[in-house]
Parts: structure tokens; sequence; C-alpha cells
């Protein structure tokens, strides 16, 4: 019990005496989850929304695939990232490796498919009506797509936060392609994981703690956007 | 009578048990260890013997040193096996740990690029080395978990006046071997112990460029986790593998024990 306690006191003093390190911490997660999260959702809204409305044979395979995707260790995208960014890998001469790009690059990859399935559950569950409608009252494919996005949008809060939630404390890709360096690539995940191996139980706990809030902070904001968005 | 019937087969049935429990198995023991002496195939090298004796298992624990000291000090382990002398010297003093020994040593080396931008190689000196790589302003990459093999790292920067800020020193926070992989791709310097570095040697374009300082020697010390501090811990479990540690045949299997052809560790007391 005093061993919460002493973690909570911990929580409370990195925050208010802002402590560099899990300040920056703080800072590497929230940017790096909110850009790549958001670049998959921009991809994945209009794809999993083709795949719910057009439901044709080749289309049901590259659902099936993005379904085995959601399920891929986080730890094996970020193998599959560190081969492609690696020195003796192709894209080896951009210098990606070890930088906040290569971070976003797997957590990308990681949310993409999560979204996109959800995205396709979403529209698939939809009336067929409206895109009929839609395409009947002269709307392009593109006008279509947008209406139906904007019939399942309280579905893809839905799907931006399962990605948001999945990459928020992921380990795999910041500890592979992040490398977890010191005021550059480290996140509150991979803090947590080092603070363990440290021996300083109370600090890992405090991170986590913090982690908790960010998360926190993130449903209540998607309770707030699908709210609105209904009435 | 069929409830007195079912009682007394319940009663043997727990006699039974118990009985198992007191004959065969021993109770549990656990060895809180670096993860060097486990990835290197070395306890599995030395630990039968000693469980064939005890009739049971040793549950193997293997973190980083700072980690496996913390687990000592919550009675989470019976034995610690770990390499950090000062820190080693602290938990005693703390009262964590007794009977402490030295069983053997390995050593480090400074590795990096074959092109060697800082001009390290066939130095003897560890410090030097790193004050060079410093000057340089060329990649460093630092454990910075706590490890013994940080530990050292300081000890070492200490000994060269103190670590000078420069932005190629990569404080990654990860095990030996990410690490390893970590200065491979930035082409950067290392600081690794011998034998992790000859389990990933296939795998890397780095050369050991700095050994052989005494400065650079690791000593791998063992204690019990103190009985009166923590009542639960299998004291004579700990003070049964300590002492086979320390024995003859331990100290010559360690001797004995080769990666490669090569040899890793060297055993406290020489032949």
């Amino acid at each position: 019990m005093d061993f919460l306690a002493e973690a909570f006191a911990k929580a409370f003093r990195l925050i208010t005496t802002g402590d560099a390190e899990v300040l920056h911490a703080i800072g590497v997660t929230v940017l790096c989850t909110t850009t790549a999260v958001t670049l998959a959702a921009l991809v994945a809204f209009p794809v999993g929304a083709w795949l719910g409305v057009h439901r044709r044979d080749g289309r049901g395979a590259l659902v099936f695939l993005m379904r085995i995707g959601m399920f891929t260790p986080t730890v094996v995208v970020g193998l599959l990232v560190f081969s492609v960014l690696s020195r003796r890998g192709p894209l080896g001469s951009l210098d990606l490796l070890y930088t906040k790009g290569a971070i976003v690059a797997g957590e990308f990859l990681l949310a993409f498919p999560l979204i996109v399935v959800l995205t396709h559950g979403a529209s698939a569950a939809l009336d067929r009506r409206v895109h009929e409608t839609a395409r009947t009252l002269g709307a392009g494919r593109f006008r279509t797509l947008l209406a139906v996005l904007s019939e399942v949008r309280v579905g893809l809060v839905a799907a931006y936060l399962a990605g948001f939630a999945r990459c928020l404390s992921e380990l795999g890709v910041v500890m592979t392609v992040g490398g977890n360096l010191q005021m550059r690539t480290r996140t509150l995940a991979s803090t947590i994981s080092l603070e363990v191996r440290r021996g300083d139980f109370a600090r890992g706990l405090a991170c986590g703690l913090i982690l908790l809030v960010l998360a926190l902070g993130t449903a209540l904001l998607a309770h707030h956007l699908g709210k609105e968005r209904r009435a | 009578m069929r409830t007195t019937s079912l009682a007394l087969l319940l009663l043997a049935a727990l006699g039974l048990t118990a009985g198992c429990g007191e004959d065969d198995a021993p109770p549990r023991l656990r060895l809180a260890t670096t993860t060097s002496t486990d990835n290197s195939g070395l306890l599995r090298a030395i630990l039968p013997a000693f469980e064939a004796q005890y009739g049971g298992p040793v549950d193997v624990v293997a973190v980083g040193t700072g980690q496996a000291l913390k687990l000592g000090e919550r009675g989470e382990a019976d034995l610690l096996l770990v390499h950090a002398r000062a820190r080693e010297d602290a938990f005693v003093a703390a009262g964590h740990g007794i009977d402490r020994r030295d069983i053997m040593w390995n050593d480090f080396v400074i590795a990096g690029p074959a092109s060697d931008p800082a001009g390290i190689a066939g130095g003897t000196e560890g410090a030097a080395a790193l004050a060079k790589i410093a000057a340089a302003g060329v990649h460093f990459v630092s454990r910075g978990d706590d490890s013994g093999t940080h530990t050292r790292e300081r000890a070492l920067w200490e000994r060269a006046g103190g670590r000078p800020a420069w932005s190629g020193y990569l404080d990654a926070g990860q095990g030996m071997g990410p690490c390893l992989t970590i200065a491979d791709e930035k082409r950067a310097y290392v600081l690794t112990d011998r034998g992790t570095f000859l389990a990933y040697r296939g795998r890397l374009d780095l050369e050991i460029l700095v050994e052989g300082d005494p400065a650079l020697r690791n000593p791998y010390g063992a204690m019990r986790v103190n009985p009166a501090r923590h009542a639960h811990v299998n004291a004579a479990g700990a003070k049964a593998l300590l002492d086979y540690l320390g024995s003859e045949a331990c100290q010559a299997a360690i001797a004995a024990f080769r990666v490669d052809g090569e040899a890793l560790f060297h055993p406290a007391q020489e032949p």
C-alpha cells in the first residue's frame, strides 16, 4: 500500500517540479501518437468507408488482411520498420532510425489496420440507402464517401480512439526503432520499462499514472466530440 | 458412514500431498542475477550439478543489476549474483544482504567502428579512450539503465575527469544487446561486456578497440538476502547455493566454460 502511496506522491512531484526528462517524455509521447494516428486516420477513414460500402469479392480479402494486421505484435511492426530504416535497409540513407519520425512511421502501421477495420465495420452496418441516395442525388464517388463518413462519425471517433490507445502505451516500436534515447525518443511507456529495470518501481508507477491521465484526457475529449456531433 | 469415509479419504489425500512436499520438492530457491550470466549460457553450464544435489530447480530471474538488488531489498529473491562492487557493499552495509563473496570476473571492452574516428584503437586505458571519444564529438551509446555496465561507465568517466556534455552521447536506457545494435547502426562507440559482444559479433560491424585495462575488470559477487530482514526467504537453500558457487567443482566449471571457444568468465579463486 505504501508503495502505491509513494508512487502517487512521486507522480505529483514529477509534474509539479517540472522534471525535465518526464516532461520531455510526455511531449514525445503526445506528439508521436497524435501525428501517427491522425495521419493513419486520414488515410484509413476513406479506405475503411470504401471497403464498407462497396462489397465486392476482391475487397473482402483486403478487409481480411487488415483484420490480421490488427493483431500484428508491436515488436514485429518495430522490426519491419527497423529493417527498412536500418543502415543496411532500403531507406537507410534517410538516417531516420532512432528519430521521432521512425516512431511515427511504426505507430502509423500499428494504427492503420485497426482504424480501417473499425471504420469498415461502422460503414458496413450503415443503411445502404445512404450512399444510394447520395449517388441518385448526383454525388460523385468522393462526395458519396464523405456522406457515408459523416453518417458514421461516432464510429470514426471510436476508431481514432482505438488507434490512439494502441499507440499511446506501445513499447515494441518505441524501443526498436525509437531506441529509447534520453531527451530524444524516450516516451512515457519506454520510461516505465526503463525505470522497472533500474529498480525504481515508484518512478515507473508514477509515469504509468501520468500515462493513464493522458488516456483519460483523450477518452474525455472523444466522449465530448461524440456528444457534440450527435446533437 | 459415508461422510466419515469421505473425511478419511480427504485426510489421506492431504497426508499424501503433505508428504510429497516434505520428501521430494525442497522449498523454492530464487536466484536474481544479471542478464549476462543467463544469456551467455553460463548458468546452464554450472547450475544443473547443484540442482541435482539440491533436488529441485533454481528459479533464475535474469535482470539488470539495479533491478536484481531491488528484488533482494524487497525480499523477492534468496540469493543474488551481480556485478557492481560498490553497490553490493552498500547493499550489505544497509543490512539487506549477508555473506558477500567473490565468485568470478569477466571484463569489459570498448567497441566501435573499424574506421575508428576517435583514434582509440590499441589503447589500454578505458578512461583515456572515453575522453578521446568525447573530445572527437562522435557518437557513444550508453546503457543508461543503472546496470553494472552503466555503473562501470560512470566510474570510467569519473576517472577521466567527468563526462563532458556533447550531442553524440546517446543514453539508450536499454539492455546490452539493443545498445550494441544501436551502436552498430549509428557507427558509435560502446562499452560492453565481452560475453554479450561475442554473442552479437556475427551481426555487428563493430570491433573491440580497447581491452585489457585492469579498470575494465568486472567482478561478480554473490550474497544471500538477509533472512533477519525477510523471514520468508529460503535461507538454507541460498546458503547451499552460495557454498556451491564458491566450491572447487563450480569454480572449475566456470573456468572450463567456453563460448565459441573463448573463455568468458574467470573464477575468483585462480587455481
